[in-house]
């Protein structure tokens, strides 16, 4: 299975990752019983599973139990959510801050995948229906990048 | 703050000791209570991070004040993780402002190099999320994760970070007490082995033994504690509102300034907890002592150099002082201590009045900023 299907048709189908939503606004994930702002509490909710990298790294001296090198993303979702999960080892050299992924889950644990230019254009277009968010998310990619100081 | 001021300072050598945790504990407390010149105190205050796991000691604040001949003195032990000596010395101060003691000893140490790295590694990632530890986070991987973002933010190079530890080893060849004494090259930083990209060997701190004390008291004597502030955040990284300064930093700074009655500015020499170097660069912004983005300036134009115009861990700081992990927050103090009153040898720097530390918990969640002054 490709990564494009898999991340790409968990998207069109609405599925993703499971959060939880506060009243004041606070989302997270995975899901929390209380919120981490205001302890307030949290609904089930479910994120479409993709995102951009806001930083990442490859271990070199991974704890025991996993196999170097190991890398690990904070991945922010759209809508804001910053996500932790591990990254596929041959696609470190892709890795950029701000480089759109897919995020797909095996075994209960999260990984993400590097999509290239076709890959997000591909994506774009079968997502339709929450085009508007979409825009503005590769919008804000976009600007992003120059504005900083 | 009823006025406390720090009436003695005792550390203990850093590095790979043979001694045992209670015997480092005991040697620093001897030192500060010698050169307190007191024999008596009303209240021992122990910092130690784990030492249960670490030598399988527990109950260690009347396990200590019975090995060193004060099993009836009061004694309880703080805990807030890599910053606990930091923590340990605020609840001494807690206790003296609130009448419960007039004079205390805080000790703090940490014996670490008893076991294997990657057990150690093991223990201190348990100051990290569960969620994220899950996923094989452990401190280096969540600070590199940290120093990318703030590298990427501020248009910093690989070089631009290497001269961190550079200066920080320089300082440290100046102290007979620090775990590493040599100098080292930016080239020696960027030719050592990944750890977590982008941080390599010698931009993290090393695994150490040591200990350091203090005596306070109520009673007038010439370094006064000024002002401490603590500042908490989520454990998980996730949860941050950012990635590229420490909350906790800022509002333990935000109270410990107000609590002195002083600014950022009034700032002549600080030791600043750079566990991971590039963190001494965030920790510098987060105290106000830098503009978000500009620590980097001061470090290339050798500000932050013992010759400079504020000096940044002229002790060596952690990466070359080294870092038994609850020690650490003490010995920064013990440092400035040492600073203040122009004692500090080959690595003096020029006539301070007023000094500042900064200890971080966890990844930066339990962090202290303790200001001191020599009236």
């Amino acid at each position: 299975m490709g990564e494009r299907d898999t991340g790409g048709g968990m998207a069109a189908r609405g599925t993703g990752i499971p959060a939880s939503r506060c009243a004041c606004g606070t989302v997270t994930a995975p899901p929390a019983p209380h919120c981490p702002e205001c302890g307030g509490p949290m609904a089930l909710d479910t994120l479409p599973a993709l995102g951009e990298i806001l930083s990442y790294t490859i271990l070199h001296s991974p704890p025991t139990g996993f196999a170097a090198p190991l890398p690990i993303a904070l991945v922010q979702l759209m809508g804001g959510v910053k996500f932790l999960c591990h990254g596929h080892g041959e696609q470190a050299g892709r890795y950029r801050i701000g480089r759109q992924v897919a995020i797909e889950e095996v075994d209960g644990i999260y990984y993400f995948s590097t999509m290239t230019l076709r890959e997000r254009i591909a994506l774009f277009w079968r997502r339709r229906g929450e085009m508007e968010e979409k825009v503005r998310s590769i919008l804000r990619s976009a600007f992003r990048r120059p504005r900083r100081p | 703050m009823p006025a406390i001021y720090v009436a003695g300072v005792g550390c203990t050598r850093f590095g790979r000791l043979e001694a045992s945790l209670l015997a480092l504990l005991a040697e620093a407390a001897q030192q500060a209570l010698h050169d307190a010149g007191v024999e008596e105190v009303d209240l021992i205050v122990v910092g130690a991070m784990n030492p249960e796991e670490f030598t399988g000691d527990g109950t260690l604040a009347p396990l200590f004040a019975s090995f060193l001949g004060k099993a009836h003195t009061p004694a309880f032990r703080v805990e807030t993780g890599t910053s606990s000596g930091a923590g340990a010395f605020a609840a001494a101060c807690a206790a003296i402002a609130a009448g419960f003691a007039r004079t205390a000893l805080v000790v703090a140490g940490e014996k670490m190099t008893g076991l294997a790295t990657p057990r150690v590694a093991e223990i201190l990632s348990r100051m990290i999320d569960p969620t994220e530890r899950r996923y094989g986070a452990t401190m280096p991987a969540l600070a590199a994760i940290v120093t990318r973002a703030y590298a990427r933010a501020h248009h910093l190079d690989a070089k631009d970070l290497a001269m961190i530890p550079v200066k920080n080893h320089r300082n440290g060849a100046r102290n007979p007490l620090a775990h590493f004494q040599a100098e080292i090259t930016v080239e020696d930083v960027l030719g050592s082995r990944l750890i977590a990209d982008p941080l390599r060997l010698y931009e993290v701190c090393p695994i150490s033994d040591g200990a350091a004390a203090a005596v306070l008291t109520a009673e007038r004597r010439p370094v006064r504690v000024a002002g401490i502030g603590q500042g908490s955040d989520h454990v998980a990284l996730r949860h941050r509102r950012s990635l590229t300064s420490f909350r906790a930093t800022q509002e333990a700074a935000r109270r410990a300034y107000a609590m002195a009655g002083v600014g950022p500015r009034a700032v002549q020499v600080a030791e600043v907890h750079d566990a991971f170097t590039p963190f001494e660069l965030i920790n510098m912004e987060d105290l106000g002592l830098a503009e978000a983005g500009k620590a980097v300036r001061a470090l290339v134009k050798g500000e932050t150099s013992l010759e400079g115009r504020l000096p940044v861990n002229p002790s060596g700081g952690l990466k070359a002082r080294g870092h038994p992990v609850a020690a650490s927050g003490l010995a920064q103090i013990v440092e400035i201590v040492w600073q203040l009153r122009g004692e500090a040898g080959g690595r003096q720097v020029r006539e301070p009045r007023v000094g500042l530390a900064q200890s971080i918990g966890g990844l930066s969640s339990a962090n202290w900023v303790t200001i001191l002054a020599r009236d």
